[in-house]
């Protein structure tokens, strides 16, 4: 009897974060949706950078357990960082537009981090906020350079690889965020199944006995916070050249509670929750916005209000728990 | 030589004293009990070992090297390893998760993020020996939420000693658990091996009896007598503060 328990512990281990075939349906979706919508596909390139926002997130909040109420700063930065590239100083080519994104934003992700996660709970909370509000209104002083309130123009990404050119109907871009969104998920996945990613779930479990542990807790946050600020910069250089375009909005609070938003509507900690919840959050408020322009957001509201009453682990926790009865 | 020894080692919060003066030694091999009325001291005596609290004075030296210095993983990574009064587990996580993370961080696995965990065998298969090793097995699959109190109480044991330690320290390890639960977790810390030094926090006196070769008795923060435990036993001052003690029970 308790041989069989210690025996499929074991086999649990092992087979501890393989592919689902559940797993292959979410891209054969999102590769679907391709043929299916064709009209939606800026919406749906849109769909898939809130998607790769909000899995920065989950790194740091659904599997570090690190709060942040400001993490559209990274989104922001490289947003800006990948559109002054194109805009100020005429470097077009998309890709490495992208990498310097992530580059700039994990550089800036690392210095906040360092001083930031030296606190935790609500004054932690607090001061990711501030850190965001501040970079925000720096943003808008230094409008010589960014822009300002008026945004940033003159973003005019290359075609991609030098011969795919963007057409009026987004379908380029749908393909390349696919893409970066797909490349992404596999680090991030690689990331959350390897042993340090057990430990960051360690962390959000019990700081206190990862300490006693022997673990180095604070450098542990400090690196999967940089890793997660890269992740989020890379969201907000797809931002900018898919929309050509970047405003202050790209690192305001309101996206940074938006994607807390998205999260816990698709379920933390799980990976494709962020998939699920950017999704259906960007479907939503196309759809919710066509019906009633003005109180589009109440829909929203009403949406995670039921969530957080029936359902706290998201749509993909549901998802899940469906699925195992059906089994059953 | 000493394993593990402090140097007037003095503490206060503002105008509270928690520790006066306190001077300690354990060796290799020794059963070492820490007892005293509540409020003595004696959880925050573990915590200025551990390096969770700075002292406000004094030494604490490990190996002869003063390590007061050192933070918490620095030290755990020398050797130095606690057990908590009150359970510090990854409640989400299975037993078997439990202890291999505890063994993933001595190894110095736990920093690399590029292998899968289900690739490194060893590290499960340790964690599986150790279960054997403290009769969890039953438990292995179970989230630890879901896991009996008394069980609980001997994971947090199990976590410990996946890290090897040198000194262990061991914060009321038998507090709540049934005593026939208590016996078999006191005969898998005798089992560990010889040149391992134990500092055992305990309110019950079998228990102390039991297992301890010496006696340290703390009181308002300071090392009231230490000795052998019959002769602890028979000390006019420690049964004066205990009887008091038992009188407020």
């Amino acid at each position: 009897m308790s041989g069989d328990a210690l025996a499929a512990a074991k086999a649990r281990a092992a087979g501890f974060g393989r592919w689902h075939p559940a797993e292959a349906l979410v891209w054969i979706a999102a590769i679907a949706a391709y043929f299916v919508f064709p009209g939606y596909m800026a919406l749906g390139a849109q769909a898939l950078i809130l998607v790769l926002f909000a899995l920065s997130l989950d790194l740091i909040l659904g599997y570090a357990g690190i709060v942040s109420l400001g993490h559209a700063a990274y989104f922001g930065i490289g947003a800006y960082a990948a559109g002054m590239l194109s805009a100020h100083l005429g470097w077009h080519e998309p890709i490495s537009g992208l990498l310097v994104a992530g580059a700039v934003a994990a550089a800036y992700g690392f210095l906040t981090g360092v001083v930031l996660l030296r606190y935790h709970g609500l004054t932690l909370l607090m001061l990711t906020l501030v850190a965001a509000i501040l970079l925000y209104e720096a943003a808008n002083a230094w409008s010589d350079v960014t822009g300002g309130f008026d945004g940033l123009l003159g973003i005019t990404p290359a075609p991609l690889f030098g011969t795919f050119e963007y057409d009026l109907w987004g379908r380029t871009h749908y393909w390349y965020v696919l893409a970066v969104l797909f490349i992404c998920f596999l680090g991030a996945r690689r990331l959350v199944y390897s042993p340090f990613g057990r430990a960051l779930v360690g962390l959000r479990e019990n700081t206190r006995r990862m300490h006693a542990l022997g673990a180095p807790v604070y450098w542990r946050q400090v690196q999967i916070y940089t890793i997660a600020c890269a992740m989020a910069g890379i969201a907000g250089g797809l931002f900018a050249q898919t929309n050509a375009f970047v405003t202050l909005d790209a690192m305001s609070f309101l996206r940074s509670g938006t994607v807390i938003i998205v999260l816990i509507l698709g379920g933390v900690g799980r990976l494709y929750g962020a998939f699920i919840g950017g999704v259906v959050y960007a479907v939503l408020e196309d759809e919710l916005a066509k019906a009633s322009p003005e109180f589009w957001e109440f829909g929203i509201g009403l949406v995670l209000v039921c969530l957080v009453l029936f359902a706290r682990d998201g749509i993909a926790g549901v998802a899940v728990r469906l699925w195992q009865r059906w089994r059953r | 030589m000493s394993l593990l020894a402090t140097h007037a080692l003095y503490k206060s919060f503002g105008q509270l004293v928690v520790a006066d003066g306190i001077d300690f030694e354990l060796g290799p091999g020794d059963r070492h009990a820490l007892i005293g009325p509540n409020g003595a001291g004696k959880t925050t005596f573990v915590n200025l070992l551990t390096g969770a609290l700075a002292p406000s004075d004094g030494r604490v030296m490990l190996d002869g090297r003063d390590i007061t210095r050192l933070g918490e993983a620095q030290r755990v990574k020398r050797g130095l390893v606690r057990t908590f009064q009150i359970n510090q587990l990854f409640a989400g996580l299975t037993v078997l998760e439990n202890v291999a993370l505890a063994v993933a961080e001595r190894r110095g696995a736990a920093s690399v993020f590029w292998t899968p965990l289900r690739r490194r065998a060893d590290l499960i298969d340790e964690a599986a020996d150790l279960l054997v090793q403290l009769d969890l097995t039953a438990v292995a699959d179970t989230a630890v939420a879901a896991v009996p109190y008394g069980l609980q109480r001997m994971l947090e044991l199990a976590l410990a000693l996946a890290l090897k330690p040198r000194v262990l320290l061991l914060d009321e390890p038998t507090a709540g658990v049934p005593s026939a639960e208590s016996h078999r977790m006191l005969e898998a810390v005798e089992a560990l091996g010889q040149d391992l030094a134990v500092l055992i926090i305990e309110h019950d006196m079998d228990v102390v009896f039991r297992f301890a070769s010496a006696v340290t008795v703390l009181v308002g923060g300071k090392v009231l007598v230490q000795g052998a435990p019959d002769e602890i036993a028979r000390n006019a001052d420690v049964r004066a503060v205990y009887l008091a003690e038992s009188r407020d029970d």
